[in-house]
């Protein structure tokens, strides 16, 4: 899933400074599985506006609404009646959700509510990591399903590198497992160290964010 | 509600979410106010103080409340297993977000006890009183928001 978290509130109020009636709007998806920008977190967000503006004197307004998915048309659609009424939205969807709404409504000024962090999933209650780094060139067919471009701190694709903890954490940040011993110990339990003799070679990032936007078209599919 | 003029003492306007296996036998049925001399109380049972979120939380305090007082089961006697862990859990991030937007994190509060009688909650009730009695009444007194 793509996942995200609150942005500061005290960026938030300072973007709504000024407004007279402003919506909050959630999405029901990703950023609700990851506990960002469901209903849940639209319902908590919103009181704490309202008394962080008027402890502050100011006079904002607060409804909130969330739809099933920011970033489709038809559900963004669904705002229709709602952004009409309001001279600001702050979305809690990720960034696709985010400009969605700001391009179906171009009109009214949309704010994010969220920072959009990564493709993660969700190892426990309470913990999400990123798995998934989007670069347009899967590597997971030589690195045994463990992506070393997500989850290593360095995207190595011959590690480990030197700087590798006892007990297979990583040295940027020992909360993290050493991706690299994963994959060898991946490989040991398959009887296939020898692939990992392999070098591969240095990566084409053109798939990955150079390049401009990426764009993906099936003439099959278009109408 | 408990905000007069500018010259009347401060009588700060407390709500007591407790789980019904706190209470001692027959208080909930007692009624639901708890108020006493210098402070009003309400006392709202739950079925479990995990049946609480945050967003409940912040809108009793958003609707005039001076504070919110949690009181869950003691670890190891709930009957959820971890119903109060979860609810304290949620407190404290209500907490920490009431501090982030300076409305003080005093206005949330959460006990563990069992057996509270009326006078146990009352007392509960007064210290929570006391606590936000430097913060001063909610700026949210009067605002009306459904």
């Amino acid at each position: 899933m793509i996942i995200a978290e609150w942005k500061p509130i005290a960026e938030l109020t300072a973007r709504l400074r000024g407004h007279r009636r402003v919506l909050v709007a959630g999405c029901a998806t990703c950023v609700a599985e990851c506990a960002a920008g469901g209903e849940r977190e639209v319902e908590t967000l919103a009181p704490l506006l309202r008394m962080a503006l008027r402890k502050e004197g100011h006079d904002v307004e607060i409804v909130t609404r969330t739809v099933e998915r920011q970033c489709e048309w038809e559900f963004v659609e669904e705002l229709a009646g709602v952004v009409g009424e309001v001279d600001a939205v702050l979305s809690l969807a990720c960034g696709i959700g985010i400009q969605a709404v700001a391009e179906r409504y171009e009109e009214t000024a949309v704010y994010p509510g969220v920072n959009t962090t990564s493709l993660a999933i969700r190892e426990e209650p309470g913990l999400w990591t990123a798995r998934c780094a989007a670069c347009g060139d899967c590597v997971l067919a030589e690195t045994f399903g463990l992506c070393p471009i997500a989850r290593c701190a360095k995207s190595l694709l011959n590690g480990p590198c030197g700087g590798t903890h006892a007990g297979g954490k990583c040295e940027v940040n020992p909360d993290n497992d050493c991706i690299w011993c994963q994959i060898y110990e991946r490989a040991r339990a398959r009887g296939a160290l020898d692939s990992l003799v392999e070098v591969r070679r240095a990566k084409d990032w053109k798939t990955s964010s150079h390049g401009g936007q990426k764009r993906m078209v099936r003439e099959d599919l278009r109408s | 509600m408990s905000r007069d003029g500018p010259d009347s003492v401060f009588v700060p306007d407390i709500v007591v979410l407790c789980c019904q296996r706190s209470l001692a036998a027959g208080v909930a049925e007692a009624g639901d106010d708890l108020g006493a001399e210098g402070l009003e109380a309400r006392l709202v049972v739950l079925p479990c103080s995990s049946k609480l979120r945050e967003e409940q939380l912040l809108r009793i305090l958003e609707r005039g409340a001076d504070a919110v007082q949690v009181v869950g089961c003691p670890e190891g006697s709930c009957r959820f297993q971890v119903g109060s862990r979860m609810a304290e859990k949620r407190v404290a991030r209500a907490r920490d977000l009431l501090g982030q937007i300076g409305f003080g994190e005093e206005r949330a509060s959460m006990e563990r006890a069992r057996d509270m009688g009326r006078r146990e909650l009352v007392e509960l009730a007064a210290r929570r009183a006391e606590a936000v009695g430097p913060l001063g009444p909610s700026p949210m007194k009067g605002d009306g928001t459904p």
